[in-house]
């Protein structure tokens, strides 16, 4: 954690936003860290002078001292009822998988060109390239994807980037509502990409267990090496990209419109490769609704 | 359940944490003056209640006894705890009982927060005064509508809703602006570096003395 990050992750903790899980990584430092102790105490110290409190303590600490401590006491989510609920990730049977990653590759060899359906992040030659796959047999999703449809992934990481950079995977849809691919809230692993060749992500996505018709925006990101990131940064970075339009080819990467306080992917946005893609989301009928 | 336990008991263990309070040990009257760190208050509050939502702290709570006293017991003793485990790290030299040899012998002192503040050495007083400083030049370089929030919301301790009523926008748009004005003074305090105001070393020895002052005796 750089300095800029500790300090992010102390005023979002403060301000009652920091996940969970990162806030037990806060803990840690500051008990071994002065320095860190030191602006925690400052900031709070500042926001009692603030709020004239009489009583030498605020209300808000209380509510911090509740969140973390409830936190803490929350029983672990059933992860079979979880994802039966959420449908967010499915490992592929034996033969299925084999029958995908056929068709992957074969589809992956293939020319694909189509502005409509990547917005930015097709260019084999970049360091990150995203495509989605959906149906069975799988097929490129450029004329888009049904509800009742399974979709997956295809990426691939130039093999000059470092191998151990985690890739994060999720979506938007015009509601707003973000899907989470890799990590969820569920399997907080991000995946673990192998550079230099096309490669399926080894997930499957069910469509209509919570997709809705209509246009999803699906991210990309390499982190840094070392880094992780959870579903609470995924729906914070959602809420930005909701406000923002849909990447095009020659525009500003979707990281760029993340703040520090969002916790975002990489510290340099001259080393964050990001993909955008755009899929349409359809009825039987065809019809998005 | 447990949020309403918490809810009811903590402004009163937090008033214990942070002013203070008198117990005997190793047969000595004794008076801790409260936790000046923001974290180690937080902390300290947080043990409390954890180890009192813990299984067994809940199997051994009789009904009879009144909770108040039970959880502040608790808390003392988180209290006496972490200063055993500083005492190691900074061991007291020269006159004054800084040591703690036994628990608390008289659990009803604790019903009594002392001071209304604690006592603060000149380090931390120099301290305090330059983040008031900073939070005042803060509050200067607000628009007009946002001191006129902080006016009403904390210097007159208006609600959300009639700070909302009073300056015509939803109450919405208060707790918005409410955590923008947070958010914006923690960062202007961070980027003026105060913590960084002493040097290293002086850091160091303010740490020890504050673990000195911690608990010493009122004898």
């Amino acid at each position: 954690m750089n300095h800029r990050r500790k300090l992010a992750a102390i005023r979002r903790y403060v301000l009652g936003e920091l996940p969970q899980r990162r806030r037990r990584r806060l803990f840690e430092r500051m008990s071994a860290d002065a320095d860190t102790r030191a602006h925690f105490d400052v900031a709070v110290h500042g926001l009692r002078i603030l709020e004239g409190s009489d009583d030498g303590w605020c209300p808000f600490e209380l509510d911090l001292v509740h969140d973390r401590l409830l936190g803490e006491l929350q029983p672990r989510a059933n992860p079979l009822a979880t994802w039966l609920r959420r449908g967010r990730r499915a490992l592929w049977s034996g033969g299925a998988l084999a029958a995908g990653l056929a068709a992957l590759v074969f589809w992956v060899r293939t020319d694909h060109t189509s502005s409509q359906f990547t917005v930015r992040g097709d260019d084999a030659s970049g360091p990150l390239a995203l495509r989605a796959l959906c149906g069975d047999p799988l097929r490129p999703a450029e004329r888009g994807c049904e509800v009742a449809d399974t979709m997956s992934f295809a990426y691939r990481v130039a093999a000059a980037t470092d191998p151990d950079r985690p890739l994060v995977l999720f979506g938007l849809d015009g509601r707003g509502q973000v899907l989470y691919y890799a990590p969820t809230p569920d399997d907080p692993a991000a995946l673990r990409p192998e550079s230099g060749a096309w490669a399926p992500a080894q997930i499957t996505v069910a469509l209509e267990i919570n997709h809705r018709p209509g246009m999803l925006r699906v991210f990309g990101v390499l982190l840094e090496q070392g880094r992780m990131v959870d579903h609470d940064d995924i729906q914070r970075w959602a809420s930005v990209l909701a406000g923002e339009p849909s990447a095009t080819s020659s525009g500003p990467t979707w990281t760029t419109y993340l703040d520090e306080d969002s916790n975002p992917p990489c510290t340099s946005q001259r080393d964050c490769p990001a993909v955008e893609l755009g899929i349409e989301l359809h009825t039987t009928s065809g019809k998005p609704q | 359940m447990l949020s309403a336990v918490y809810r009811e008991y903590a402004p009163r263990i937090a008033g214990l944490l942070r002013h203070g309070f008198s117990f005997r040990s190793g047969g000595q009257p004794r008076r801790f003056v409260g936790y000046a760190s923001a974290f180690d208050f937080q902390d300290a509050l947080h043990d409390t209640f954890r180890r009192a939502f813990e299984p067994k702290a809940r199997i051994s709570y009789d009904g009879l006894r009144p909770y108040g006293p039970y959880i502040a017991t608790i808390a003392r003793n988180v209290v006496i705890a972490g200063f055993r485990a500083k005492e190691r790290l900074f061991p007291a030299v020269g006159a004054g009982p800084e040591s703690v040899s036994e628990t608390a012998e008289t659990p009803a002192h604790l019903a009594t927060p002392t001071a209304a503040a604690p006592p603060q050495n000149p380090e931390a007083a120099a301290h305090d005064a330059s983040v008031r400083r900073l939070v005042t030049e803060f509050l200067a370089q607000l628009s007009p509508e946002d001191q006129a929030l902080v006016r009403l919301r904390y210097s007159e301790g208006a609600g959300q809703q009639d700070v909302a009523a009073a300056l015509g926008v939803g109450r919405q748009v208060i707790r918005t602006r409410e955590k923008k004005i947070r958010r914006a003074l923690i960062r202007y305090l961070q980027a003026r570096g105060e913590t960084q105001w002493l040097p290293q070393d002086a850091t160091f020895l303010l740490a020890a003395a504050a673990t000195a002052q911690l608990i010493k005796g009122v004898a």
